[in-house]
């Protein structure tokens, strides 16, 4: 896409983005851009949700450019960004709800593209069914296990790393991942035993 | 709940991040064990249950709304953008400080006031007792010393 950044690692990417380089950020956009915004889409079940908290993140990326510190891997540094912007923005949602009385509805969500392997239309409505009871499951999490949950389940990371975008132990991790999961299966119990949770009805 | 650390051992079973010795105590674990044999394939059932969401394309029109969202930060004076993340602190800090003060001159002048009524009322009382026997000695002699003629 851009021939002089394409092969340019992260630290010297952010060091120039840091020096307000357009081009520098572009490339740090499009290298990042989909696992940015599929890990906000992933913890928050929702597509336009998943598009702000993005446009946050990327834009703190620009203005804390100057302070990373390369203490930790950029990426590492990108997913905390992404987990925090997430976590304070569905909170700031539930906060506007609650004050409006609002029924929590599922993720003002607007049309999603159809996912790429879709079969058939009777077997994209129960996919999207089950996701949105997994999704309701997850939200009734708290912050911190929800955050461990995904990182681990949908992301594939491991304990170390998801202990490094975190910033707790990996003990943490181990515990957050285990109440994640006591809570998950107190949750969707009632529905795995009446058979709605079944992956092929 | 007597179970609870054998469960956390479980649940990294199940991410296949034990070492061999933990695997076999687990295991030995969980043939005596019917509370953690249960809580087991409850797990696994609940994993093979939950599919990772399918990857979703990012809008096509995300940079250019970031841009835009760069390009205001930008306009904002320096001076508004290094204070900005300080301006909402202090301005909290301001009212606590302004209302700690204002509700110590609130009680102070209250005391204040309670402190002359208490005197005043005495005076009052004082007055009233010897007005009720206005002919008593006592009447007279404190007449003389406010100087109260009536």
């Amino acid at each position: 896409m851009l021939d002089n950044y394409e092969g340019t690692d992260d630290r010297e990417l952010i060091s120039r983005v840091a020096q307000k380089d357009e081009k520098a950020f572009r490339q740090i956009f499009e290298r990042y851009q989909n696992r940015v915004f599929n890990l906000a889409y992933r913890y928050t079940g929702s597509y336009p949700d998943a598009e702000e908290i993005t446009q946050d993140v990327f834009l703190k990326v620009y203005k804390n450019a100057v302070s990373f510190r390369y203490q930790s891997a950029f990426s590492t540094w990108l997913y905390r960004i992404t987990i925090n912007t997430a976590v304070n923005y569905k909170r700031k949602r539930r906060i506007a709800a609650e004050s409006l009385d609002q029924v929590n509805e599922p993720g003002s969500k607007r049309e999603e593209p159809a996912a790429a392997s879709a079969q058939n239309p009777e077997e994209i409505y129960k996919r999207k069914k089950r996701q949105e009871i997994i999704q309701a499951a997850l939200d009734s999490l708290p912050p911190n296990q929800r955050a461990a949950f995904v990182l681990a389940k949908y992301e594939g990371m491991t304990y170390d790393e998801i202990s490094k975008v975190l910033t707790v132990s990996v003990a943490a991790v181990e515990s957050l991942i285990y109440r994640a999961r006591q809570g998950l299966i107190v949750k969707l119990r009632p529905l795995v035993d009446r058979g709605e949770l079944c992956r092929k009805f | 709940m007597g179970c609870s650390k054998n469960k956390t051992i479980i649940s990294r079973f199940l991410d296949g991040t034990l070492n061999k010795g933990e695997e076999k105590f687990i295991q030995e674990h969980m043939k005596t064990c019917p509370e953690c044999r249960v809580f087991y394939k409850e797990v696994k059932t609940l994993m093979t249950r939950i599919e990772i969401p399918a990857e979703v394309p990012t809008p096509s029109y995300l940079y250019a709304r970031i841009r835009n969202k760069i390009e205001t930060f930008e306009r904002q004076p320096a001076l508004i953008r290094w204070l900005k993340p300080v301006l909402v602190p202090a301005l909290v800090g301001l009212t606590f400080l302004l209302a700690g003060i204002g509700s110590t001159l609130f009680f102070r002048s209250l005391a204040d006031r309670s402190g002359a009524q208490t005197q005043r009322s005495g005076t009052d009382l004082n007055l009233q007792v010897f007005n009720d026997a206005p002919q008593s000695s006592l009447a007279q002699a404190y007449a003389q010393i406010t100087g109260d003629r009536k």
